[in-house]
């Protein structure tokens, strides 16, 4: 029933656009972060006030009657723009902990507003301009002050756990389970000596040129499991250009071109150990080493200034 | 700038914030909650100097008030968003987003030193200025916001 109403609401022609647009998903956020910085900060300012610290006026009364209006305002403007967002992607969202936390922690804030309006508030007029104000305003102003931090923090942490919790699983894992945020990627340098150049290294050893007392010759694969081997570094080698193509690890728009000239040079040198033809893998591996230079030269020339592994 | 950015890429202090989980979405809440207050700040000066808000009270109480608020929040802000570049400058320095955002933060920062003093002088140029500084920390959050789809 939910999950139907999830999946109708995204799928609403506004949703769509949200979700497929170029600009209207940041756009949205930049307002919803504007309406919550000034929600958060008129909230801060009450609260801090409540809590005992002297405001911009003496009065608590009229700080309040002053600020509110903003507040409510800037709560609009943020629950506008959160619903759309919301509606962009309604089942990651609500399959996503810190949404549902964030929502429930909104909630309990309301509560609690509503507590204090409807309790101490209305004998404001008795301290309106005392310092400490009595315990249960500065009661009430620590919990909001806690309450919406929490909703800033679980907001931004949604950013970060998007899509890592399939609506299934999040139904029965109701406690906590281990924070979700994606892992870090291999720096680019890390990544092109231990991975990178060791796998190309191992991949040109099977169409290396070497001279010794017996002779001149290519240290080509002989046996089948030779072969297999081959087929293996190329394989590994396709894999790592492709683990290269995304957005940690783009330098500039030619990045995904480059890869693919190295992933496809891998692809041939991969199909070539297959069917165990041996200038064709001689071949592939001049066109490894080619995407390699080429790359290089683009972004890091003075590499190339080094003399460069032969694969002849 | 590459120099720059291999240098930053090799930092020790990066790779403890990107080794964690937790250190990337905090510092980015961190930050938030930062451009809240001085964002509410510049609000309210802003307000009070077009005559908006709290008119029984001078400007220059407004602007006495929240300046060192202003300057807490700005000092956290910097601190936040130069560990947030020390763990992605890739992510960051060759944004075009970013050069904009840092040049309206410095403009804003400088230009609230003087506009404050126009708005307690209640001058006929405190009004549009007002309305300056409030739209370029407006624009401060959209660039801050967009860094992360370019």
């Amino acid at each position: 029933m939910l999950s139907t109403m999830l999946a109708w609401l995204q799928e609403l022609p506004f949703a769509v656009a949200v979700r497929e647009g170029e600009a209207w998903f940041p756009m949205l956020e930049s307002v919803h972060v504007i309406a919550i910085a000034v929600l958060f900060g008129t909230l801060l300012m009450m609260d801090l006030r409540l809590l005992g610290l002297r405001g911009y006026r003496a009065g608590v009364r009229r700080m309040i009657a002053e600020l509110l209006p903003i507040t409510w305002g800037a709560f609009s403007f943020a629950a506008l723009t959160g619903a759309a967002l919301f509606a962009s992607n309604a089942t990651d969202y609500w399959a996503n902990p810190f949404f549902r936390w964030k929502l429930f922690a909104i909630l309990l804030a309301g509560i609690n507003m509503a507590l204090f309006h409807a309790g101490v508030y209305r004998r404001v007029a008795d301290w309106d301009e005392q310092l400490p104000p009595p315990r249960l305003a500065r009661l009430a102003g620590g919990i909001s002050l806690v309450l919406w931090t929490a909703v800033v923090c679980c907001g931004r942490w949604i950013g970060f756990s998007t899509g890592l919790f399939p609506p299934a699983i999040a139904a029965v894992t109701t406690p906590a389970p281990a924070l979700p945020v994606r892992e870090p990627v291999l720096p680019l340098k890390e990544f092109m000596g231990h991975l990178l150049q060791r796998n190309a290294g191992q991949l040109w050893v099977w169409t290396a040129y070497v001279s010794d007392d017996e002779g001149s010759r290519y240290t080509s694969p002989t046996r089948a499991t030779d072969w297999d081997d081959a087929e293996s570094d190329a394989l590994t080698l396709r894999q790592l250009a492709l683990a290269l193509d995304q957005s940690d690890y783009r330098l500039d728009t030619e990045w995904p071109h480059y890869l693919g000239r190295l992933r496809s040079a891998a692809e041939d040198s991969a199909a070539a150990a297959e069917r165990h033809d041996f200038p064709a893998l001689l071949a592939a591996g001049d066109a490894v080493n080619e995407a390699c230079v080429g790359c290089h030269l683009h972004y890091v020339p003075e590499l190339e200034g080094h003399p460069v592994k032969s694969t002849r | 700038m590459k120099e720059l950015m291999g240098l930053l890429a090799d930092n020790p202090l990066g790779e403890v914030i990107r080794g964690r989980d937790w250190t990337l979405p905090a510092l980015q809440s961190l930050h938030i909650l930062a451009i809240a207050a001085l964002m509410s700040a510049v609000l309210l000066i802003n307000l009070r100097a077009v005559g908006g808000l709290a008119r029984d009270l001078a400007p220059t109480t407004l602007v006495a008030n929240f300046r060192p608020w202003f300057r807490c929040s700005l000092a956290v802000l910097l601190g936040t968003g130069v560990l947030m570049i020390i763990a992605e400058p890739e992510r960051t320095l060759t944004n075009p987003w970013f050069g904009l955002k840092l040049l309206l933060v410095i403009a804003g920062s400088f230009g609230f030193g003087r506009q404050s003093r126009l708005a307690a002088a209640d001058l006929p140029l405190s009004r549009p200025l007002a309305i300056a500084s409030l739209s370029g920390w407006l624009a401060v959050i959209c660039c801050g916001r967009w860094i992360a789809y370019t």
